[in-house]
């Protein structure tokens, strides 16, 4: 049986989780269950945690401790953020590295912990539409998180008990949708307007090759804003001026989300506005046309970084065969106009564009499993790494847009007489100086023996891995000094921190554990009974009646036990089995049986 | 002197006749490199100056295809990091082949392994020839003149140097023993990366206008 890896869209606004069953990718819910969840958790108390849609519908009761938006805070320090944090009901303030914590009562959480709520709940989920336990998964990111932000989602999986197999790109997880689906060659270029972010990619199309042959965007950029947009404009309207408490704060921005959605459809909308805190209650009308002229900047600025997408991979707008629509901002009228205006063509729409990043992460999953081999997907650093060199300068070695896996090496020498380390400051970025680029991390080389200056060689290597991911080593070539780097993270948490979480997860969540426990105890209990269902017939050779009748016996047991709710109780009883089955195993199967019978 | 090729033609693992120097058509175990493999032998291009492009490009869509890690998630980590490796050094054999000045200086290096990564500077009399380029891209960059003049000069320039490199290589590679040759090699791969500089800087200017 083929290893179930499912892919997850960890969206800033909305996650859920797909698969790829007979009937191929389709999102995992049933008529009960769905793992479509709001990103939204709401912490009432330590004790209480909501995680999605009732988070969502916590959200004005309990203003200050529900969380939203907080995949912009990942693997982010409070210098990388340009927007205004008092904005936000909820508090968020610098941790002691350059990272961002999320206030909730006298507790702090990482951003990494709060996406682990919502991926547990997702598992969760998984678990009981599909009947089985779900341990991998391959997740998607906006195309231009950098590497902090991906090992920032790597760590917010495995705190959920996930094994992300896979980081993939959310543009090019629609793409191998769009493509397997449509069977679409030649050029396409993804438009992907997120909740929280904006990514462009394109991709070229050429039998079973899909190559990613530029990407550009804004991690800052998403359907956020056009509600923060909206709620400005509401404020004003209203008559509210400085700063607003944060039931008021929550508030605004569902009135704004109901105003979007609303407009979707139609040229005005009316909605009632119930501010308690500051005394309003009425019904406000806004019309489309408002809207768009207040989100038409951020459109705008969407359109620029196709533009820039464009002139890295020196196409124009002709050259593209096809514009796909990706993410929940698409909906809004606006964008569709402006990017069929610029494209000067209709898009393409066949796709749920809410859908098609977990479908394709889904795919992706099924490749990785083994389950088909009948296209690939070559994906690229989004942004250039490198080493600060003399002068502040910035230095790259693997450089934007590069095929991954990716390596580069490059020699480095000393600049003082007897110089015995080295230090190297690792950044990733575009601009010329390492003052503009974002520093992933710093290590020293040391131990290399005294030489005039200029004489070491030092060769530093970079590879980047199948997720985007960097290692760095160096080696003095003459001395044979050499080093493997453990970054220290500037941002985001540190290894060590995070298995401290598990830990620490595990004894809170004993319950949830048990719950999992139960979902693999069943599977391998099935999985017992379809070993012995195999080799019964020839048990009377080598069992005597007895020993038959106690298997027959043991074996109703077990499918009674494995109905109930008991995890306990349900390994005691597969461990029976094993030990009455041991001999048994031994002596007709060999080795390779004993795993069917789980001894 | 002739270039030894003592390239391993079976399989480590099932002994069958490689098809790929990567891996095996057979029993798709993926292959540890050996001697003789380079950047041009394990595209099956000949090690020469010029370059085929087709050739390259077929070989690269079939050895990915057969060899990247998407296809070895659940292989032995053995494999699994043999594919890595591999499917890297796909893209960085290409990325260089595909360049003309550091296909050229791989080349020199594979012919001439003594000379180490030496970097070759241009000759003076060249640098002095460029500066009037470099004043008219200045020209363009600010006021925005004209490109397409020296635009062409600059293209027709690096096909002359390239020509010249395709027929020293070839004498190179019939004797490597040749010091002036060698020199003449280094000093037109110089020009040749100075020239795609130019080339790129162009290219910036005529994106950002």
């Amino acid at each position: 049986m083929k290893e179930l890896i499912l892919g997850i869209d960890l969206g800033t606004t909305n996650s859920m989780a797909a698969w790829v069953s007979d009937h191929g990718a389709e999102v995992v819910e049933n008529q009960e269950n769905t793992t479509q969840t709001p990103s939204v958790v709401s912490l009432i108390s330590p004790e209480q945690r909501l995680v999605g849609k009732s988070a969502l519908a916590a959200r004005t009761q309990h203003p200050q401790q529900t969380f939203f938006s907080f995949k912009r805070f990942m693997g982010r320090g409070i210098a990388d953020i340009n927007e205004d944090l008092s904005k936000l009901p909820f508090t968020v303030k610098s941790g002691d590295r350059d990272n961002l914590l999320l206030v909730a009562g006298d507790e702090t959480y990482s951003p990494e912990e709060m996406s682990s709520f919502v991926l547990k709940e997702i598992k969760a989920q998984a678990e009981v539409v599909l009947g089985q336990p779900v341990k991998k998964v391959v997740i998607t990111v906006p195309a231009h998180f950098d590497d902090p932000q991906r090992q920032a989602t790597r760590d917010a999986a495995q705190l959920a008990g996930l094994e992300a197999v896979r980081i993939i790109n959310e543009p090019t997880a629609a793409a191998i949708a769009y493509g397997l689906e449509d069977k679409a060659q030649g050029l396409v270029l993804v438009y992907d307007f997120g909740g929280g972010t904006f990514d462009v990619s394109i991709l070229e199309l050429k039998d079973k090759l899909f190559k990613v042959v530029a990407t550009h965007g804004d991690t800052l950029l998403g359907g956020d804003d056009m509600d923060y947009m909206v709620v400005q404009s509401l404020a004003r309207t209203l008559g509210l001026v400085g700063s607003l408490d944060p039931q008021t704060k929550q508030g605004l921005k569902k009135v704004a989300e109901q105003i979007k959605m609303g407009l979707t459809a139609s040229l005005e909308t009316t909605v009632t506005v119930e501010l308690p805190a500051v005394g309003v209650n009425q019904e406000v009308r806004f019309k489309r046309s408002e809207f768009d002229q207040a989100i038409r900047p951020l459109v705008q600025r969407s359109l620029e970084h196709v533009q820039q997408a464009l002139r890295e991979a020196d196409l124009s707008v002709q050259d593209i065969k096809e514009v796909v629509l990706v993410g929940g901002s698409t909906r809004v009228p606006l964008v569709r106009q402006m990017v069929s205006e610029k494209f000067d063509r209709p898009l393409h729409l066949n796709i749920n564009p809410d859908q098609v990043v977990a479908l394709g992460a889904a795919t992706q999953g099924h490749l990785l499993s083994g389950g088909r081999r009948d296209f690939l997907l070559m994906d690229v650093v989004p942004l250039s790494l490198g080493l600060e060199t003399l002068g502040g300068t910035f230095s790259k070695l693997v450089i934007k847009n590069a095929s991954i896996p990716a390596r580069a090496k490059e020699v480095f020498s000393t600049s003082a007489d007897n110089q015995t380390g080295i230090d190297l400051n690792i950044y990733q970025g575009e601009r010329e100086f390492v003052k503009d680029c974002r520093l992933l991390g710093k290590f020293k080389l040391s131990g290399i023996p005294a030489m005039p200056a200029g004489l070491p060689q030092v060769e530093v290597s970079f590879f980047v891995d199948q997720n985007g991911l960097l290692n760095v080593s160096a080696k003095e070539l003459r001395s044979e000094v050499s080093a493997e780097i453990e970054l220290v993270p500037a941002h985001g948490l540190k290894r060590s921190e995070v298995s401290q979480m598990i830990r620490d997860s595990y004894e809170q969540a004993e319950e949830d554990f048990g719950q999992r426990n139960l979902v693999e105890f069943r599977a391998k209990a099935e999985a017992i009974e379809a070993g012995l269902v195999k080799v019964w017939a020839d048990a009377p050779k080598y069992l005597s009646t007895e020993e038959i009748e106690t298997i027959q016996k043991h074996r109703l047991v077990l499918a009674e036990i494995s109905q109930g709710q008991d995890p306990m109780a349900l390994k005691a009883a597969i461990d029976t089995m094993g030990d009455l089955t041991r001999e048994f195993a031994d002596s007709i199967m060999g080795d390779a049986a004993k795993g069917v019978l789980g001894s | 002197m002739t270039i030894e090729h003592p390239t391993a033609q079976q399989c480590h693992s099932c002994s069958a006749h490689l098809e790929h120097r990567l891996y095996c058509g057979s029993c798709e175990k993926i292959q540890q490199l050996g001697k003789g493999d380079d950047y041009f032998t394990i595209f099956e291009h000949p090690r020469q100056f010029k370059l085929d492009e087709a050739v390259v490009e077929q070989a690269f869509e079939t050895l990915i295809m057969a060899l990247h890690p998407d296809f070895y998630a659940t292989a032995e980590p053995t494999e699994q990091a043999l594919s890595l490796e591999h499917t890297a050094l796909l893209h960085e054999a290409k990325n260089a082949l595909f360049n003309p000045y550091l296909r050229g200086r791989y080349l020199l290096s594979l012919l001439v392994p003594e000379l180490g990564a030496s970097t070759s500077q241009p000759p003076q009399d060249f640098l002095i020839q460029t500066f009037e380029w470099q004043e008219t891209l200045e020209q363009a960059q600010t006021s925005g003149g004209d490109l397409s003049g020296v635009e062409q000069v600059v293209s027709g320039e690096q096909q002359t140097v390239e020509d010249s490199l395709e027929t020293q290589f070839q004498q190179l590679e019939t004797y490597a023993d040749q010091e002036e040759l060698v020199e003449a090699i280094g000093a037109n791969l110089g020009k040749l990366k100075f020239l795609l500089k130019l080339q790129e800087r162009i290219n910036d200017i005529k994106k950002n206008r």
